[in-house]
């Protein structure tokens, strides 16, 4: 007869319990616990579902411009996105380039991008599109969101079971989220003609330290992979024809 | 004779025994005739028109599903051709797939008394027709002769992007049309039924809510005409009557027919919020305008959730549209062009679906290019380590931006064709901070710009 492990039981019994928690202080149902790869097992690594969890938010926050918090979060929406779903991007600052997203892998038929004239229409925007099952991914720039619409964003979300990226410069750092998880960018010098990039969890659910990793994106493929010193994904020499043409040239 | 000759010159033609009868060209009266010709023919088509052209002179049918009445299509080009025959009219008739290898193998295969059919998947079979054929400007096909292109094959065998940089959109978009890549559509002739309802009022109105009842009562009333006919409505517009009888309008496109009441009104009245009236409503016209059958939607057998998404991404687009605006909801369409301010064309969601992407070159890699393009270049100052080398320092409104790495320059230049001469030297610049920012020297006056970063 197998003897009953009352440590082992009472440990499983309080897992048990604990993630029926997490699983109600989110909202999770059942079927919306399926986790997206963000095509960079380090950045999946960081999420507590290993991966982006299908109707919750990710908050991406950068220090001031060109911090790369927007191109990180791009790139990873394109990947996060389902098959052949589209992908809505609400570009409150009306500055994101389609071309460069074309470069980085985007369907630019199922892309529609939304071009508010104010915070609160973005916002509005982005509840609407976060409330429709049919969207995969939903990207915003907004700076500014109360706690109040910021819990309307999560509910919609968690209502269409979809996936919400929300970029926001590190002074929202201060304010109250919704979000499932916080990550900051911080950008790095850069490896070999490739972008560097520190990313920190600066506040989830499940992680109650804040673990980091630094990741880079190929300059070629214009994807995220992880970034240690031993592990690099490109060959010694990369960008050849930056190496041997002095000069490149583009016209009509 | 041609078109354009000199009357004199006309006569030289004629005998001294020939009575000679000079009349003056008439293209309303010829486009009416011809107008009259295509509603005789009505019994060949379900829907018929006249080409859209300055000068028409062909008659296009919709045939799809009449041919199996007259024993195939070979026996219904060859009735049609009876019919005009009996009418003293010489004829050419040709019957394929699209409108414009349809409108090519009738002025270029088919005789007097010898209909052609094109069965589908042979559109090859044209392409070794004279390239005027693609129904070009005469200006084009004198280009296009002077450069030794002669046939569509030719033509069809040069590379897109470069025909777009040279010709504008005409040939790229003809071609589409010729092999059935860009719909085309047919304008009947036959005058379309009008959909449109109105209420006046004694009083005026300007309560919201009493405005809202209003249109709720008119729209009823409009959606009465189409639901019986299982019709539905794109593109909607009404008119409030004022107090002070002056108009104010209210255009509402959808991305897709409907007839749904619900919907509609729901995207009205985001539309009236956005609305300010100038004076009390005394009456509303409304009137559909972009009248279609409806789409069957009729659910997947095991992929149920296929038809409700498409459906639930159409009213959000129509719900964004209606209260941020149509200019606010945009698709991108890439355009072969270098100079990044023009390399996208935005276009709204209700329009017409948009000719495919054709970037300018394959040959950029993924991080070529930024991810935010300031939609005005930012003038910024430099310091350079080394004459018209890149810069080591830049400042903007204040900041000051050191620079640890520059990557070679890029030099992007438009065309002397383009009109306004662009030329300038992209630099990537990596700055102590770890930020990316895409700057350019203009080389007509060394001025430097702040043009684009990694957000």
């Amino acid at each position: 007869m197998e003897r009953l492990d009352l440590h082992n039981t009472r440990q499983r019994t309080i897992a048990e319990l604990r993630s029926r928690m997490r699983a109600w202080e989110r909202g999770a149902s059942g079927n919306s616990m399926d986790a997206c790869s963000m095509g960079c097992g380090a950045l999946d690594a960081l999420l507590p579902s290993q991966g982006v969890r299908q109707g919750s938010l990710v908050e991406w926050l950068g220090e001031g411009g060109a911090s790369g918090a927007g191109t990180v979060s791009l790139i990873a929406g394109c990947r996060v996105c389902p098959q052949g779903r589209p992908l809505v991007l609400i570009d409150a600052h009306h500055d994101l380039f389609p071309l460069s997203l074309a470069l980085l892998g985007f369907d630019l038929s199922r892309l529609v991008l939304i071009r508010p004239a104010s915070e609160r229409e973005a916002l509005w925007a982005c509840e609407e599109a976060l409330r429709c099952e049919a969207v995969g991914v939903v990207w915003a720039n907004i700076e500014r969101i109360t706690s109040t619409s910021f819990r309307r964003l999560q509910l919609a979300a968690k209502g269409s079971s979809g996936i919400g990226f929300l970029v926001r410069s590190a002074k929202a750092l201060q304010q109250p989220s919704w979000a499932e998880i916080r990550l900051k960018i911080q950008p790095r010098p850069s490896l070999r003609g490739s972008l560097c990039f520190r990313v920190e969890v600066v506040s989830s659910y499940e992680n109650l330290h804040h673990p980091v990793v630094d990741i880079m994106i190929d300059s070629l493929k214009g994807t995220l992979h992880g970034h240690t010193a031993s592990t690099h994904p490109l060959p010694l020499v990369s960008r050849m024809d930056v190496a041997t043409a002095d000069h490149r040239s583009t016209g009509a | 004779m041609r078109v354009g000759m000199p009357v004199l010159e006309a006569r030289t033609f004629s005998r001294s025994q020939d009575r000679l009868v000079v009349e003056a060209v008439q293209p309303p009266q010829d486009r009416q005739t011809l107008v009259e010709l295509a509603l005789r023919c009505e019994r060949f088509s379900f829907r018929i028109g006249v080409e859209d052209a300055d000068r028409p002179e062909s008659i296009l049918m919709d045939v799809t599903g009449i041919a199996q009445f007259f024993s195939g299509e070979q026996g219904l080009a060859e009735e049609l051709n009876r019919a005009l025959a009996n009418r003293r009219y010489e004829s050419r008739i040709a019957i394929s797939e699209t409108v414009g290898s349809a409108w090519v193998a009738a002025h270029f295969l088919a005789g007097p008394q010898q209909p052609v059919v094109i069965p589908a998947g042979e559109l090859r079979r044209l392409e070794p027709l004279p390239v005027r054929g693609l129904r070009l400007h005469d200006a084009t096909v004198t280009k296009l002769q002077r450069l030794g292109i002669q046939t569509i094959a030719q033509v069809s065998a040069l590379e897109r992007a470069s025909l777009v940089r040279r010709f504008g959109t005409e040939i790229v978009a003809r071609l589409d049309q010729f092999r059935g890549q860009q719909p085309e559509f047919i304008t009947p002739c036959h005058p379309l039924p009008t959909y449109r309802a109105e209420r006046n009022l004694e009083d005026g109105i300007c309560h919201p809510a009493a405005i809202e009842q209003l249109w709720s009562l008119v729209l009823r009333q409009l959606l009465d005409l189409l639901i019986p006919k299982r019709l539905g409505t794109r593109h909607l517009e009404c008119q409030f009557v004022l107090e002070d009888q002056t108009l104010q309008p209210l255009s509402l496109r959808l991305c897709e027919a409907t007839n749904d009441q619900r919907h509609i009104t729901e995207l009205l009245r985001l539309q009236q919020e956005r609305q300010r009236l100038s004076a009390a409503v005394v009456g509303l016209q409304m009137e559909a305008l972009d009248v279609a059958p409806l789409d069957p939607c009729q659910p997947e057998l095991f992929d149920r959730d296929a038809p409700s998404h498409a459906r639930q991404y159409a009213v959000l687009l129509n719900r964004l549209s209606s209260r941020l605006g149509e200019e606010a909801v945009l698709v991108p369409c890439l355009l072969p062009d270098p100079i990044p301010e023009r390399a996208v064309r935005m276009h709204g969601v209700s329009e017409a679906t948009p000719a495919g992407s054709t970037p300018f070159a394959t040959r950029f890699h993924g991080l070529d290019r930024p991810t935010s393009l300031f939609p005005e270049p930012r003038p910024i100052e430099v310091i350079a380590g080394l004459p018209q080398g890149p810069p080591a320092v830049v400042f903007w409104q204040g900041t000051r931006f050191d620079i640890v790495y520059a990557a070679d320059p890029e030099r992007i230049e438009s065309g002397w064709w383009d009109g306004e001469s662009v030329c300038r030297d992209y630099y990537w610049l990596e700055t102590t901070a770890g930020q990316w920012l895409w700057v350019f020297r203009r080389l007509q006056d060394h001025r430097w710009f702040w043009h684009g970063e990694f957000s």
